[in-house]
């Protein structure tokens, strides 16, 4: 069995709960002893940050140089500086892709600034993850309830910018549906679930558009890895590697 | 472990009038793969209803019935009710399913709210049996169903009903104030299921309400077996207490041989 690329986990504190294994050293200690041998990270705290870059940058100079994490940049792009924020990114800590979480930024990727970071993305060949939902919307504060991201406006986008790599991540069974027929976007795991999560995930998307991701730490990484941890009767082994890693590889353009 | 794991909180899924094959063939494969011995069979999600008629209820149970005289080895049923039925279809669908149909317990969904004075009758007959009542519970951030319980709602119904074994479900749905609800309710208590594997809360309900009052519940076929059994083995336990919200809590409130004493 290949390594295992987990594709989206968090690295910081979460205002609503206390959450374990937070900071890089916890969170790559943890992901290694679970069998993860690359792990795609963004900054926690950039959802909610006034400027993500105060989160950013503390975060990209902690991990700099180790290869275990590869990472997102958590973009807002109501802000004035985004394209000069994403350039420095690049330039300074060679981030691998941007991280959008447009309903926590008050924005739709149906905006005229989605469809400006699209191509300049496309422009400097450069992937993009779209998180949906961060918590189950029936669970959040009070005071804080954030929709899922509309796929429908998702789908559009990603149609209207076929050379965009598109992750989806926290998607659930109606979101994976909407992308079905978009081959530019692939979808990550971690809150896909059903009686038979990666049998079920893999017959709606196919096995060349299934990522794994933990969504670590604000999942249980034991619980989410339980997917991969099936029969042959649900999905076959050369599709399990393809979500374990070759999926995730190929996504980065690495092959 | 001594033994296998018990789920307090599974569904059958299917429009047939009973379980086909193909389905307890499936379940029967998974359970396996995960450890799992025997599971508690709710209802049917297939025709549920937030108000189901009669008819209804006694199609679900006797499809549930089917279930555990197929599989024995693996399915216990709990007699499904709605309490705005007349006491004396409440009374003879308990009779039906239970003492005579050897199911274990009864399951109440979100037809009345938990503190509904119809519900009585239910209770004093679970308490006569010696039988644990399973009730929905969530608090909803988004809509909360007209008469979808929350778990203050499940205490007030634990307080009325001191002696029944009230299983509270959906630790995640009822998120930290679902647990400090049902605090100073010894008699309830709360399974693991509900919404995504959050991480911490399993390990917060075992702090603030003690080993024997958590206990493993999936909620599938909505839920992955392998994800659900995931939460309560990623959760930094000890192995006494692993045991209990798997197996042991099960044992003792259904009342089966193995029980801790």
């Amino acid at each position: 069995m290949s390594g295992l690329v987990d594709c989206s986990v968090f690295a910081g504190p979460w205002p609503f709960r206390a959450l374990p294994n937070r900071t890089p050293v916890e969170l790559k200690a943890h992901l290694q002893a679970k069998g993860v041998t690359e792990a795609w990270v963004c900054a926690t705290e950039a959802i909610l940050y006034a400027d993500p870059m105060q989160a950013n940058e503390p975060l990209f100079d902690s991990i700099k140089d180790d290869p275990f994490f590869v990472t997102f940049a958590v973009l807002n792009l109501t802000q004035p500086t985004w394209q000069q924020d994403a350039e420095s990114c690049v330039e300074k800590w060679s981030v691998k892709g941007f991280k959008l979480f447009p309903n926590y930024h008050s924005t739709s990727l149906d905006s005229e600034e989605a469809r400006t970071f699209a191509n300049w993305a496309i422009k400097h060949e450069l992937p993009v993850a779209v998180q949906i939902r961060m918590e189950d919307e029936r669970s959040h504060h009070p005071l804080m309830k954030v929709s899922a991201v509309s796929t429908e406006s998702l789908a559009a986008w990603a149609n209207e910018h076929k050379q965009l790599r598109i992750l989806i991540c926290g998607g659930y069974g109606g979101d994976l549906r909407a992308i079905k027929d978009i081959p530019n976007v692939v979808a990550e795991i971690s809150a896909f679930e059903s009686g038979r999560s990666l049998h079920d995930a893999v017959s709606l998307l196919g096995d060349d558009r299934i990522l794994f991701a933990s969504h670590c730490p604000l999942h249980y990484f034991d619980a989410v890895a339980a997917k991969l941890d099936i029969d042959v009767e649900d999905v076959t082994i050369d599709s399990l590697e393809k979500v374990r890693s070759l999926n995730a590889i190929r996504f980065l353009g690495r092959t | 472990m001594n033994s296998g794991i018990i789920d307090i909180h599974t569904h059958f899924n299917n429009s047939d009038a009973s379980p086909p094959e193909e389905e307890l063939a499936l379940v029967q494969r998974l359970t396996k793969r995960y450890g799992i011995e025997k599971i508690i069979a709710l209802f049917n999600l297939d025709g549920a209803t937030d108000d189901p008629s009669m008819e209804n209820i006694k199609r679900l149970n006797s499809y549930d019935l089917e279930a555990t005289r197929k599989v024995p080895e693996l399915v216990i049923g709990f007699c499904y009710l709605n309490p705005s039925h007349p006491e004396s279809f409440l009374l003879e669908e308990i009779e039906r399913c239970v003492p005579k149909g050897g199911m274990k317990g009864i399951k109440l969904w979100i037809s009345v709210l938990a503190t509904d004075k119809r519900l009585d009758p239910i209770m004093k007959r679970a308490e006569e049996l010696n039988v644990p009542v399973l009730h929905h519970a969530w608090y909803k951030m988004t809509t909360q169903g007209r008469f979808e319980s929350t778990p203050a709602q499940i205490a007030d119904l634990a307080r009325r009903f001191p002696k029944v074994d009230i299983v509270m479900a959906h630790l995640t749905g009822g998120g930290a104030r679902g647990v400090l609800d049902i605090v100073d309710s010894p008699n309830v208590l709360v399974d693991t299921s509900g919404g995504q594997p959050e991480s911490e809360w399993v390990e917060y309900a075992v702090k603030r309400l003690g080993a024997e009052r958590v206990i493993y519940g999936s909620d599938w076929p909505i839920r992955d077996f392998g994800v659900q059994v995931g939460r309560v083995k990623a959760a930094r336990l000890s192995d006494a207490e692993r045991d209990l919200i798997f197996r042991g809590n099960a044992l003792r409130i259904l009342s089966m041989q193995g029980a801790a004493s």
